[in-house]
């Protein structure tokens, strides 16, 4: 589905990506863990198409498609998806006209009939049961007011509305207690098939105890440095990322 | 033209002006353009003009506008200017004169519609436009009460509640000659009365004039207005009004000014809260492009205690455009327990447009609450990128987020339709800068 390969980026000249390889099959659930700075955000936003990263190298590759050569919203519309760890405040605009207006510009691009309003509605309340949201949250702006929680859970409520085929979820557990992460952690699983992939970025080995991954990377000043499966999240955690640090890690 | 030849200019069209004798108002006219010659139009220099230069307006040499030939104009051309599902009167004032030919549905209303050609309202009307401020508040207003062809005059009596929207559209008709409007208006809500009012300025042909328009309100005891004005002239038009409303005890005035069209205006509104427990709420949005100035000034005068009043102005501006908002609050010494919120936010959508903001508090009384904000910013580009990261189009978000911006200034507007054609200029405006 997804192919990254060496992978250079950078953010107002300075050079944060120094060569990623990644590949993302069908069904997959790939976690990206890393110190601070090593540059997983970076990488979340370069697959998400924010302008201000500049791809120096390297190819992203979408079903043989070049990522590169589209727009955020042209990203959004092929199924790319991306969670944001500091999800943005929109006043005046609600939850539900914002989400309506997505998923019908994802519709069309895709040759499907847009949905109507009671559909919609049908269709949201359903999902929002699923994520435990709050349903007077639905007509308030985008995120203005929202608890930590309460933003984060309205990421995966769109992620759920959306239905993408690779979402990225950027450090999505920073800042919830448990119960919240346990509630985002459900719906990510509960949208779990063969058909879509996760790419999970996380500082903590703690999310991936509730979604448990197919693949560990771990970016180190740029690079991967070491894959493996789930028992590589436990060895980090464990040793903590010193361990990388001193060298263990090529 | 100098500040001589202007006066000389003007003095020429007083002078020959049709109707003098007619309308009754010989000695007030007279007055006010005494006061005129000696004010002279605003310079550069005057503190309340330092952002709006007006010289492009005095370079021309308008004519008074003649009578609109009704004949010559169908009523069905008007119907674009009407707001569809609002089944009150529809008053048009043509070249500043009202036209019972093209208006519709004046029969059978709860309350008076009569213009100075009515012998029995006449002395009524005289004396409002005697009372007024604009006699002597600035050159404009002293040539508008000294040259305007007519006085347009709703009186509302007490215990009225008018249930459909009254539209008034002030029609300029265009000419190949620049010409100069007066339009002059007149309300007055009475007693425990009710009634929404859209006053509306526009011209069926793209051309040169000058609308210089007054309009007096009043309000008396528990009585309301809601009052939309829709400033939508011509793009190489000349707008300059002034609203002065006064409130009397427990009334509430509410009004949305919406500024779209001209090359320069401006809109001033003094509302002056006269009778405790009176409530005002000033609106505005201005959605300017190209080289377009628009000014808003407002002041609000609280003079009685238990007042209150809120104030919220917001302004997108594409291209070259400029903005201008001064809002002042004046808190007089008995006006006790004032509530007054002032608020001007700007939204510019270019790097060469600009918006001048001035804010100004002026309290006498100690036991009060007053606090102003004003700001001004472009589009957002993080919540840019986060509507886009889910599939909504770069043109799409970026409509989305002006709306929700300009919104905020509309939210008050009660009557639906009202609201949705509002919004219809609105996306037309989008429209037309967004490509």
């Amino acid at each position: 589905m997804l192919k990254i390969q060496n992978l250079h980026a950078n953010i107002e000249g300075k050079e944060i990506l120094k060569g990623i390889d990644l590949q993302v099959n069908p069904g997959e659930v790939h976690a990206i863990m890393g110190p601070n700075g090593s540059g997983k955000s970076t990488l979340a936003n370069v697959l998400a198409g924010r302008e201000e990263y500049q791809v120096t190298q390297g190819t992203i590759l979408l079903d043989d498609q070049n990522l590169l050569e589209l727009s955020p919203e042209e990203r959004a519309r092929k199924g790319i998806f991306l969670a944001f760890q500091y999800p943005v405040e929109i006043p005046g605009v609600s939850n539900a006209y914002f989400l309506r207006t997505a998923l019908n510009e994802i519709r069309k691009a895709n040759g499907l009939e847009e949905m109507d309003a009671a559909d919609f509605l049908m269709m949201i309340r359903r999902k929002m049961k699923k994520i435990e949201l709050d349903n007077d949250l639905l007509h308030r702006p985008v995120n203005e007011g929202f608890s930590g929680g309460e933003k984060k859970k309205n990421e995966i409520f769109q992620m759920a509305v959306l239905e993408p085929r690779l979402a990225i979820l950027d450090e999505t557990d920073s800042g919830l207690d448990i119960d919240a992460l346990r509630v985002v952690a459900n719906g990510v699983n509960s949208l779990r098939n063969e058909k879509n992939a996760f790419i999970v970025v996380t500082h903590y080995q703690r999310l991936l105890d509730y979604i448990v991954p197919d693949f560990v990377h771990v970016l180190y000043k740029g690079q991967i440095v070491k894959s493996g499966t789930k028992e590589l999240a436990l060895e980090l955690e464990e040793k903590g990322y010193d361990w990388l640090k001193n060298g263990n890690g090529r | 033209m100098d500040t001589k030849n202007i006066i000389e200019h003007f003095s020429n069209l007083y002078a020959g002006q049709i109707d003098s004798g007619k309308i009754g108002l010989a000695a007030i006219r007279d007055e006010a353009f005494a006061r005129f010659s000696a004010l002279g139009f605003p310079k550069p220099k005057d503190e309340e003009w330092r952002f709006t230069d007006i010289s492009p307006l005095l370079d021309i040499p308008f004519t008074q506008a003649s009578d609109v030939d009704e004949s010559g104009i169908l009523a069905q051309s008007l119907d674009s200017f009407w707001i569809p599902d609002v089944d009150g009167p529809k008053i048009v004032v043509a070249n500043g004169v009202l036209s019972k030919g093209l208006s519709q549905r004046l029969n059978n209303l709860p309350f008076k519609i009569s213009s100075v050609y009515d012998a029995k309202q006449a002395k009524v009307i005289a004396e409002f436009v005697k009372n007024s401020p604009a006699a002597d508040s600035n050159g404009f207003t002293a040539l508008n009460t000294s040259l305007m062809r007519d006085a347009l005059f709703l009186d509302v009596p007490a215990n009225t509640n008018v249930r459909e929207p009254v539209q008034i559209l002030f029609l300029s008709s265009g000419s190949e000659k620049p010409q100069a409007i007066f339009p002059r208006l007149i309300v007055r809500i009475g007693r425990n009365s009710r009634m929404t009012l859209i006053e509306s300025y526009a011209s069926r042909h793209e051309s040169i004039y000058f609308v210089n328009g007054v309009s007096d309100i009043h309000i008396e005891e528990n009585a309301s207005l809601h009052h939309v004005r829709l400033q939508a002239d011509s793009a190489s038009a000349f707008h300059i009004g002034h609203s002065f409303v006064e409130q009397k005890q427990d009334s509430r005035y509410q009004s949305c000014s919406i500024s779209i069209g001209s090359r320069i205006s401006r809109h001033h509104i003094s509302a002056i809260l006269d009778g405790s427990g009176a409530e005002t709420r000033l609106d505005g949005l201005y959605l300017g492009k190209g080289e377009q100035l628009l000014d808003n000034h407002t002041l609000i005068d609280h003079k009685a205690a238990h007042c209150q009043s809120h104030e919220l102005y917001r302004g997108v501006l594409a291209d070259k455009a400029r903005g201008v908002f001064s809002g002042k609050i004046l808190v007089e010494r008995n006006a006790q327990k004032t509530d007054a919120i002032q608020n001007n936010n700007g939204l510019l959508l270019s790097e060469e447009a600009r918006i001048d903001s001035k804010p100004q508090l002026e309290i006498y009384a100690d036991d009060v609450r007053c606090t102003h904000g004003a700001t001004v910013g472009q589009l957002d580009d993080e919540a840019l990128f986060y509507l886009k990261s889910r599939g909504i189009g770069h043109n799409t978000a970026k409509g989305i987020l002006i709306y929700a911006f300009a919104e905020e200034a509309l939210k008050n507007i009660e009557s639906k339709p009202i609201r949705t054609y509002v919004d219809g200029i609105l996306n037309r405006f989008f429209r037309e800068v967004n490509t």
